[in-house]
């Protein structure tokens, strides 16, 4: 057991290290960092600008693309890598088994996207916070430093959004759809050896995931009507694919909605019985695998 | 072999627990969106619609909406009332619980479309429908905040807004103050709220209504959490004016000693 947790912290750290030495990584950081600096720029169109909507959905929709990116390639391009360098047959002759590289991958991807999220959320609040700052700013010197009750008023809005604590539950919640997203991928990448198969597939379902939801209320209340077909093809997307709008909580936190942590925490324990159960399908298929 | 029938009893054994565990989340989720859980025959018709959209654009709806809100200000630069309309309604449905499109949706519908339509020149050998076309508008954005109140009845916003349509639009002044009153019972109305009501109701020609109010306003205001933030001068301003002008004699009047 305990030699079994230090393979796979041994391979974490290694998958990590290589991760951030690939040069896609920083493209698409650059990537995200433009996007948030030009989350700004949306603020001129949010007239009331009280809770800071426009710079929010910009910020966490690049954070959520960029980091979806990388945790695809990431994912699609290393344990196929691999196999394809023949690097794998060096490690499994070793006293390492195969879930363990499958684990052992998994979470230095994970950590890869901690890092990622923590380093874009770091700057997307410093964004916010300087937002806030200069409008605030921008009205005491407007007022002379003795605000009217009415910027009184704006002021605490201004910083009531800046400083509202459910934006981290928001990235919280980001990170969390990530990493189940990576751990899809790693399931297709334990019976595929093609990148692009491996992205397609894990985009796929992805997409479905976001209508999951959808179509198991139409399984849940079919009386009868349905043909075998239908009723297969809803049980299937309902039993094996996760409903990834489960995640989108992100939106009623930007609504201002009250969204308690007892609730993100529930997500957070579906996604991590999820990724087990995934691991342990992935493990079981890469068992199975000829290498 | 083995593997693989293993691992498919694995996925399917978990898929039979796990959409039980999604129906509670998705009630969970559903609580949070609208304060309740609906019964399934209209969760059905939420997906045949707009849930069906939303789903679709997945984790991006947020964004979606602000791109029509960039549409709508586009729109609102070359006048095109029937666009800022369209793209206001779009933005509503995508993001039914963010108050700002409702709000700034029913400020460019009441107040920017209703203003240029009743300020557009006649054209020559047409029926002035002027006046008729500006309360179209305005009833369209009144028709927004209303439909905006029975989606987020709980915060103040809403009714803040339509207490100001009342007022500014309509100049029907005791809508108005029963619409900022009922702001006033949501958390985090704006102090500043409580005065609007007393102008109202002196605006509405309502003097006696407006003197009781404004003197309830000053005693419960002793107890007010924010006391320090109230204008009472306003409210003394107020009640003396309201005294002079309904010829309360002086030994009646609120303020014989007692002065802040």
């Amino acid at each position: 057991m305990k030699n079994s947790l230090r393979h796979i912290f041994v391979i974490a750290g290694n998958t990590f290290t290589e991760a951030i030495r690939q040069k896609v990584l920083y493209v698409l950081v650059v990537f995200c960092l433009i996007m948030l600096g030009g989350s700004s720029f949306y603020t001129q169109f949010d007239f009331r600008g009280d809770d800071f909507k426009f710079m929010k959905d910009l910020a966490y929709a690049a954070i959520s693309v960029i980091g979806l990116l990388v945790s695809l390639l990431g994912a699609a391009m290393l344990i196929p890598a691999e196999l394809e360098k023949r690097t794998i047959y060096t490690l499994l002759s070793k006293p390492v088994r195969k879930f363990e590289f499958i684990v052992g991958k998994y979470l230095g991807l994970v950590l890869l996207l901690t890092l990622f999220v923590t380093l874009m959320a770091g700057i997307f609040m410093l964004a916010v916070w300087g937002h806030e700052s200069s409008l605030t700013a921008g009205i005491l010197k407007a007022s002379q430093g003795h605000p009217t009750e009415f910027q009184q008023q704006m002021i605490n809005e201004f910083r009531a959004g800046a400083y509202d604590p459910a934006m981290w539950q928001a990235l919280v919640l980001i990170w969390a759809k990530l990493c189940l997203v990576t751990v899809i991928s790693v399931l297709f990448s334990t019976v595929a050896s093609s990148t692009v198969f491996i992205v397609s597939c894990t985009l796929f379902i992805y997409l479905i995931g976001h209508l999951q939801s959808v179509a198991r209320d139409f399984w849940f209340s079919q009386s009868g009507g349905a043909s075998w077909l239908t009723t297969a093809f809803l049980a299937a997307v309902s039993l094996f694919i996760p409903d990834f709008q489960t995640f989108n909580l992100i939106d009623e936190i930007i609504s201002g909605n009250p969204v308690l942590w007892q609730n993100t925490w529930h997500i957070l324990l579906y996604s991590a019985v999820y990724t087990v159960i995934a691991l342990a399908v992935s493990a079981l298929l890469f068992e199975n695998r000829e290498l | 072999m083995k593997y693989w029938l293993s691992a498919l009893a694995l996925i399917v054994i978990w898929g039979l627990g796990k959409v039980c565990w999604e129906n509670r989340l998705a009630a969970e989720r559903r609580v949070i969106m609208v304060g309740q859980d609906l019964p399934m025959n209209y969760q059905l018709r939420d997906s045949l619609g707009q849930g069906f959209t939303m789903a679709a654009l997945g984790g991006f709806r947020g964004l979606a909406a602000d791109s029509l809100w960039f549409t709508l200000t586009t729109a609102w630069e070359d006048q095109e009332w029937e666009r800022v309309q369209a793209m206001a309604e779009m933005c509503v449905l995508l993001q039914p619980r963010v108050t700002f499109y409702w709000d700034m949706g029913a400020w460019n519908l009441a107040w920017n479309a209703s203003v240029a339509v009743e300020n557009a020149p006649l054209e020559k050998g047409k029926i002035d429908r002027r006046k008729h076309d500006s309360m179209m508008w305005i009833e369209a954005g009144r028709d927004l905040l209303e439909r905006g109140i029975r989606v987020i009845p709980e915060r103040p916003i809403l009714y803040q807004r339509l207490g100001d349509l009342y007022w500014q639009r309509l100049g029907e002044y005791e809508q108005a103050a029963e619409y900022y009153k009922e702001a006033l019972k949501r958390p985090k109305a704006p102090l500043y709220l409580e005065r609007f009501v007393g102008f109202a109701l002196e605006k509405a020609g309502k003097n006696r209504e407006a003197y009781e109010y404004w003197k309830q306003l000053w005693q419960s205001s002793k107890e007010h959490p924010e006391q320090s933030q109230h204008r009472w001068d306003v409210i003394e301003d107020h009640i003396r004016k309201l005294e002079g002008d309904m010829k309360i004699p002086a030994e009646q009047r609120f303020f014989q000693k007692e002065v802040r």
